[in-house]
Parts: structure tokens; C-alpha cells; sequence
């Protein structure tokens, strides 16, 4: 008896990681498994959310470890988001609050976020933020069954920005996949609570502005698509004088529309990266 | 197999029977539900299904040494307020327990805790929708007299799958005198423990450094001598960045010290206690009221009348640090103050601050383990006076004064709401009729007032009254109305009255009630676990019934 209450003992003691620095993994451009999915992360937000900052600046240093394989937009949602101030701006958009609405009942406390959309179930989707990097690490060692790339043209005249999105369907896929190609505006200063501080001229990163095809994209078949397709759109739109252009990107995403929801494969384009 | 079911509906029907031959069945059931109606000028949320619903149903089943149960629970969907993830139905309570003079045994699910709860305890509080029971095993041994041993390994429960995380755990329970009843005198009682646990969770991520196993231990003391009690628990537990601590790399710590003394007709109490980085989950990106590993308990006075919860201190895990004093006199009967019946005083002050601490950089802050911090987040004077005045009147008196630190309570600390500051007062008066009816009245009051300028409309915010009028028809019949009115209100269109109808019939161990009218939002606490209750407007049922 003395010997296995001394095992037990030893048991519980030694399972025990004591990290004293470094606390940070020397791990930089994170893992490469030479697949070619690349994941979006969605970060609802808000301006008068303390822990948000936290969550955001989670979702950068994913995408800045997977440099070119993750993305996050910040979409501003609830009532966390609203102006209270004469000078705050409304970032809320129709496209995020629909999104927030279909995969958080539109109620759901800030901050949380989604990763690829993945989750059991179409109301069940949201992660917490202290989660993402693991969810993305681990969809990023998975395979996609297509290849997303996006071609932009701006006139910084009219302002009109043309976005051509091209789909190089590697494996086969179903009939649901929707096209969603969305523009963000990064760095919008607003104020920002964080804890006990408030900001007052925050950088809003990867703000979603709008979508040039609806929130939840356009429909690419009426029927299963076939291996080697290749799909081919066109978006323009008119940017408004208060978005600033240098800022634009655009992310474009095809997702199972009709079940999952999950996002099949995701790229981005920042509209003056030449 | 259709023999088999017969053969046990009749021994259910013959109870005594049944128990005789075959051992004990007990249970109990509980069922919720309520119809949500829209409500605009209280803010009610949307409740697309109109309905919620909620039950759940124990078994236990005894015989000789063994005891088998389970529970099964449904949520079609839960109730505004509890997570909305308990959506479905199941059994997430299942287990097998053998118990012997030296050993219990217990397979499957289980509750349990050790020593006050710093740094393990397994509970379910549906108040709060919380259920962090284990599912794993659990032994207990006492090899001689005076101690006990105790391990569990399990994982907890999720909703409806499990934690990620593994924990494993060891505590002792020593009671001296029984172990050496020559060493102590019989006139003291000294108890000594200790504890372990250590949770698993894999590190998947690729930015921290985390550590997979964290370990937690404490060690605890009881010394009880006649009238006069001590307890004190010291509790450490290493790195264990997450959530909620934003990902700190610093060891947590927690004390916790009460004594007590009683004599006839008076009683004092003295709490304290001081957390830093307690808060353990069994999952790093656990939030809210899940996946709790342990328990701090409150160092506040838990009030129950219905307008004190619109300020109840929730414990700050990430660090606090406060006491609680308590006197209790109870006058004699036909004593100047007792009067006829006697008269009863209970005074209570608590006051709880933020710990004394500074960041160092991104990963680690240095505390001050002896300072405290300069910043009040809770503080309560409180007295109550209960006396009977004849044989028909009998009336409680309280007087609460609060200071509450609402941007810290309630909202993670952002400078937004500021502080509260308010009193309270309360009368309840009952005035028995006969030995069968009975009216009961409660008259509360509340001023409060905001140090900040409230900017955003709020239901909760200025003074309140309120009057509860309770017709008891013993043992049976409760028939009650009530009104909150929040003529306070900074904002004209959120000066509401919240009437309640409500009807309670008690047979036995059988409770149905049911009520209609607004329920106004705010926050429900038990044991300083609390979590927010959205405004609602409607039906609601209840069903409880122990067999």
C-alpha cells in the first residue's frame, strides 16, 4: 500500500511544466505541411468590448506567424459596437451583423470569433479567442480541394475597384460552394475600451467595410464541381470618399453554403500590394 | 425482457417490498419552463422558439454496498440566461459507487471537492446553469482511523461531451485526535489535509510557450475548541496561462483564514481571504462559468431579498483581497430589548479591494502578498434586526449600505459605469391569521446613486421600491403579487414597474409553481459564482418533487 501511495504521489507532483522564459515558441512562419489551405479568422469585435484587443491582437500574430495561410477580418458587432460618443464611428455592417446573427443568435458577448466557420453545427460556430491558434494550426495542416487567386484593378480616380477572382478546382466538390468576396479597410482609428484604459485613437484592424456579392456570396454551380474546373468572376464596385484606399484588400472565400457553412478555401489581396 | 420490465413495475409499486428484497430507490425531479413574450421597454431578447424548457430527473439506487445512479436532462431550448449550449438531451450523469468500512469506489460520474474548494471542486448549481462533474474514477480509503485518502482522475463535463484537459488529483484528511487520541485533549479537535491536483491539456497552439501540466497543491488546518473555531487553508498552483488571466505566466496563490467563536446567544465571526491567479479551468480557452476546476468561496454576505440583487459581488479570480466580520446577539426574552419573544441583531461588514500588483512586461506581474491594493471593489455594511412582537406579528428589519464597483463586477474593469453607492431598507412583516392562513409582506427600498454620468440606457440604474404582499394558506397554498418600480431611473422611459403574479402549491416533497408577469434583468449570484439574468416577460412554470 505504501509503495502505491508513493507512486501516486510522485504521479501528481511531477506532472507539473514549469516555463521560465522563453514564453514565446521560437516557431517563425509556423507550420509547413506543403498543403495548400489557408484559413480566415473572423474576429467579432467591438469598440466598447475590454477584452476585444486581446482577441485581436490573438488573431494578428496567428496571421503574422502564417504569413500568407491565415487572414482575419474584424467584423463589428452588438451593441458593444455601437457609437456612444458624437464622434464614434458606426462600423457595424449588414454583411456582419447577418453573420453574426446566423452563427451567434445575434446575442452572444463579445469577443469570440470564428475560424474557417468550422464548428458541429450552423448555430454553434463561434470559438474563443484563446482557441484560434489551435484551431488554425490545425487547419492548416489540411488540404483544400481548390486554389484561390484574385487579381485587383483600381482606378484612384473614379475609385472604381474591379476584382477578378480566379478558382482552379483541384479536387471535386458539391454544388453548394459559394463564392464570398468581401473588402476590409484596415487601421480605422477610433477610440477603443482595453481593460481598465481607453484608447482614444485605436487602430481597427482588417475592419470588414462591405461584400461586393452579399453576405454569404454568390452560388458557382447547379451541380457537383468537377475536378480541374476552373471558375472565373468579376466584381467591381465604387469605393465611398471616406474609405481610404490604401487600406483595401480584398478576400475572397468559398465556403459549403448549404450545410457546414465551412470555409473551403480563403486568399486575400491588398489592393495597392503591386 | 418484457418479464423483466414487468416483474420491476411491480416491485416499484410495492415500495416496501422492493426495498426490503431488492434496496432503495430514491430520485428526484425538477422541470422549468417559461413563455417569453416580447417586451420591448425592458429589453427582452428575441426567443425565436417562444419556449424554453428545461427538466432533468435523478435516480440512485441502493443495495448492500453498491449504489448505482444516474440523471437525465433535457433543454428544449434552456431558459434565457442559462448557456445556450445545454441545448439537447441525454444522460451526462452515470455512475457506480461501492462503499466499504476502508474503501469507496466510484466509476463514472461524480461530485466532490477537497478541502474548502481552492483548488478542486466538482459541483452543479442549475440556479446557474454550472455542472463541472467529473466523469472518471474516484477512491476512497481509510486505512486506519482518522485518516482518509481520496484520488479522482477524470475529465469534466462540457456541456454535453468532456474537457479537453485531464485531471488528477490527491488529497488527506487527518483528524489528529482520532489518529492519536492520546496526543489531544478531548476538549479540542485539530483536523490537518492536504491536496494535489494536476491538470493535462496539450499544447496545440504555435505562439506560447505553455506548460501542458499544471499542478496545483494546499495544505489546510482546523482547530475547534468548544465554542471557538479556526480554519485556514494555504493554497499554490503553478503557470497556467489562459483565458481569463489573458495568458500570465505567473504561480497563483490563495489564503483563506476564518474563526468563529459562539456562546450562548451571541456569535462572531471573522473571514479573510486573498486570491491572485486563482482561476482553473481544465481548458485554457474556457470563459464564464465553465470548466471551473476549483472554488473560491464568498467573502461576502450572500443577501436573498430581491432588490439586494441588483448588486451582488461576484469574486474576482484574477486577485482580490478582503475580510468579513459578523455579530449575532440574540436578546433574551423579557430583557428590555428582548422583550416578550426576544429580539435577534446580526451586524455584518465586509470589504473587498484589488490585490497590490504591477506588471512587469507582457507575461508576468510582481504582487504584493502582504499589501492591498488602493482600489475598492466591494464593500457592505449591513445590519438586521428580527423580532416577533406577538404571536400573530413577527417582523424583520434590514438595512444594507453598499459600495459596488460595477466596472469591475460587471464589466472587466473599463472605466464606464464607476461606482455604485446605495442603501437599502427593508421590512418584512408577517401577520399570522390562524393557525392556517398567514399574509406576509416585504416593503424594500432602495437609493443609489452613480458616480459617473450614465450615458447608455440601463433597466438597473437609481432608486427602486418595491412591495411584496404573500397570502399562505398553510401547508398548501402561496399566493403571491410583487412590483418593483424603478422610479429612479436616469432615463424617463426606464422608469418600469415589474409586476408579478405568482402561485406555489406544496404537497409533501412536491412543489409546482407557477407565476406570470416581468422578471427585470440583472445578475444572480450563489456562492459568488454569478452570471447574468436578461430581462424577461411571460409564463413560467416550475415542478419539483423529491421521491
Amino acid at each position: 500500500m505504501r509503495k502505491i501511495l508513493i507512486t501516486l504521489v510522485l504521479f501528481t507532483v511531477l506532472s507539473c511544466d514549469i516555463v521560465e522564459g522563453p514564453y514565446i515558441k521560437d516557431n517563425n512562419g509556423g507550420t509547413d505541411t506543403g498543403t495548400n489551405q489557408r484559413v480566415l479568422i473572423t474576429d467579432a469585435t467591438g469598440m466598447y468590448c475590454v477584452f476585444c484587443p486581446a482577441a485581436t491582437k490573438t488573431a494578428l500574430r496567428i496571421a503574422e506567424t502564417n504569413k500568407d495561410r491565415v487572414f482575419m477580418i474584424g467584423i463589428h458587432v452588438s451593441s458593444l459596437a455601437a457609437p456612444r460618443e458624437d464622434d464614434d464611428p458606426d462600423l457595424r455592417t449588414e454583411v456582419g451583423n447577418e453573420i453574426y446573427k446566423t452563427f451567434a443568435g445575434g446575442n452572444a458577448p463579445l469577443p469570440f470569433g470564428f475560424v474557417n466557420n468550422t464548428g458541429p453545427n450552423i448555430n454553434s460556430k463561434m470559438i474563443a479567442w484563446a482557441q484560434w491558434d489551435e484551431v488554425a494550426t490545425e487547419l492548416l495542416k489540411g488540404t483544400s480541394p481548390l486554389e484561390i487567386e484574385i487579381d485587383t484593378d483600381y482606378d484612384e480616380t473614379t475609385r472604381l475597384l474591379t476584382a477578378n477572382i480566379n478558382l482552379n478546382y483541384i479536387l471535386s466538390s458539391n454544388f453548394n460552394d459559394h463564392l464570398a468576396v468581401y473588402i476590409t479597410e484596415d487601421s480605422i482609428f477610433t477610440r477603443q475600451k482595453e481593460g481598465v484604459v481607453t484608447h482614444e485613437s485605436y487602430a481597427q484592424r482588417h475592419v470588414l467595410r462591405t461584400s461586393m456579392n452579399g453576405a454569404w456570396g454568390e452560388k458557382l454551380s447547379d451541380t457537383p464541381i468537377l475536378s480541374d474546373t476552373k471558375i472565373s468572376k468579376t466584381y467591381s464596385m465604387t469605393l465611398p470618399d471616406d474609405w481610404n484606399e490604401k487600406q483595401i484588400r480584398v478576400v475572397a472565400f468559398v465556403h459549403d453554403h448549404n450545410e457546414s457553412f465551412d470555409i473551403l478555401q480563403v486568399n486575400a489581396k491588398d489592393i495597392f500590394d503591386e | 425482457m418484457r418479464y423483466v420490465l414487468f416483474a420491476l413495475v411491480l416491485l416499484f409499486l410495492n415500495k416496501e417490498l422492493f426495498s426490503q428484497q431488492l434496496g432503495n430507490i430514491s430520485g428526484n425531479f425538477g422541470f422549468e419552463g417559461q413563455y417569453y413574450q416580447d417586451d420591448e421597454k425592458i429589453g427582452t431578447e428575441p426567443f425565436p422558439q417562444d419556449y424554453g424548457a428545461q427538466g432533468f430527473m435523478n435516480i440512485i439506487y441502493n443495495v448492500s454496498d453498491f449504489e448505482i445512479g444516474f440523471r437525465y436532462e433535457n433543454y428544449s431550448p434552456p431558459l434565457l440566461g442559462i448557456d445556450s449550449r445545454f441545448e439537447g438531451s441525454g444522460f451526462p450523469y452515470l455512475y457506480a459507487t461501492y462503499r466499504s468500512e476502508r474503501l469507496d469506489v466510484t466509476a463514472g460520474n461524480f461530485y466532490d471537492q477537497f478541502g474548502s474548494g481552492l483548488i478542486f471542486r466538482a459541483y452543479e448549481e442549475k440556479a446557474l446553469g454550472f455542472d463541472n462533474s467529473m466523469n472518471g474514477v474516484r477512491a476512497v480509503f481509510r486505512p486506519i482511523d482518522g485518516i482518509e485518502l481520496r484520488g479522482v482522475v477524470g475529465k469534466q463535463r462540457e456541456f454535453w461531451t468532456l474537457s479537453d484537459g485531464i485531471l488528477r488529483g490527491l488529497d488527506a484528511n487527518i483528524i489528529v485526535n482520532d489518529l492519536i487520541p492520546d496526543f489531544i485533549s478531548d476538549d479540542y479537535t485539530v483536523i490537518l489535509g492536504g491536496s494535489m491536483m494536476s491538470k493535462y491539456e496539450a499544447d496545440r497552439q504555435s505562439f506560447y510557450n505553455l506548460p501542458e501540466n499544471v499542478l496545483a497543491y494546499a495544505g489546510r488546518a482546523s482547530f475547534i475548541s468548544g465554542s471557538f473555531s479556526l480554519d485556514a487553508e494555504y493554497a499554490f498552483k503553478y503557470n497556467d496561462p489562459g483565458a481569463t488571466n489573458e495568458f500570465t505566466f505567473n504561480n497563483g496563490n490563495g489564503i483563506l483564514i476564518n474563526t468563529s467563536y459562539y456562546e450562548s446567544g451571541f456569535s462572531a465571526t471573522l473571514n479573510y481571504h486573498r486570491v491572485d491567479n486563482m482561476d482553473f479551468r481544465s481548458e485554457r480557452s474556457a470563459i464564464g462559468n465553465v470548466l471551473n476546476v476549483n472554488f473560491i468561496p464568498p467573502l461576502t454576505k450572500q443577501h436573498t431579498y430581491s432588490l439586494t440583487s441588483l448588486y451582488p459581488y461576484a469574486t474576482q479570480l484574477n486577485g482580490e483581497s478582503g475580510f468579513q466580520g459578523e455579530i449575532t446577539y440574540n436578546f433574551e426574552k423579557d430583557s428590555f430589548f428582548g422583550g416578550e419573544y426576544g429580539t435577534n441583531i446580526t451586524a455584518n461588514y465586509s470589504l473587498v479591494r484589488a490585490l497590490d500588483s504591477s506588471k512587469i512586461n507582457e507575461f508576468v506581474y510582481e504582487s504584493n502578498f502582504f499589501g492591498l491594493g488602493q482600489r475598492t471593489y466591494f464593500q457592505d455594511f449591513n445590519f438586521e434586526i428580527t423580532k416577533r412582537w406577538t404571536d400573530k406579528i413577527k417582523t424583520n428589519f434590514t438595512y444594507i449600505n453598499l459600495t459596488y464597483d460595477k466596472d469591475v463586477i460587471e464589466g472587466g474593469g473599463v472605466p464606464q459605469f464607476g461606482k455604485v453607492y446605495s442603501d437599502l431598507v427593508i421590512l418584512d412583516f408577517t401577520y399570522k391569521i390562524d393557525d392556517e392562513n398567514a399574509i406576509r409582506t416585504e416593503i424594500q427600498h432602495i437609493w443609489s446613486d452613480q458616480d459617473s454620468t450614465i450615458k447608455i440606457r440601463d433597466n438597473i440604474n437609481g432608486n427602486w421600491g418595491m412591495l411584496l404582499l404573500e397570502y399562505t394558506i398553510s401547508p398548501n397554498y402561496f399566493f403571491t403579487v410583487s412590483n418593483e418600480y424603478n422610479y429612479g431611473n436616469e432615463f424617463e422611459d426606464a422608469r418600469l414597474h415589474y409586476t408579478n403574479f405568482s402561485f406555489a402549491y406544496l404537497y409533501d416533497a412536491t412543489r409546482i409553481q407557477l407565476s406570470y408577469g416581468r422578471q427585470r434583468g440583472g445578475i444572480v449570484c450563489i456562492g459568488g459564482v454569478c452570471r447574468p439574468v436578461p430581462a424577461s416577460s411571460g409564463m413560467y412554470l416550475s415542478l419539483s418533487s423529491t421521491f
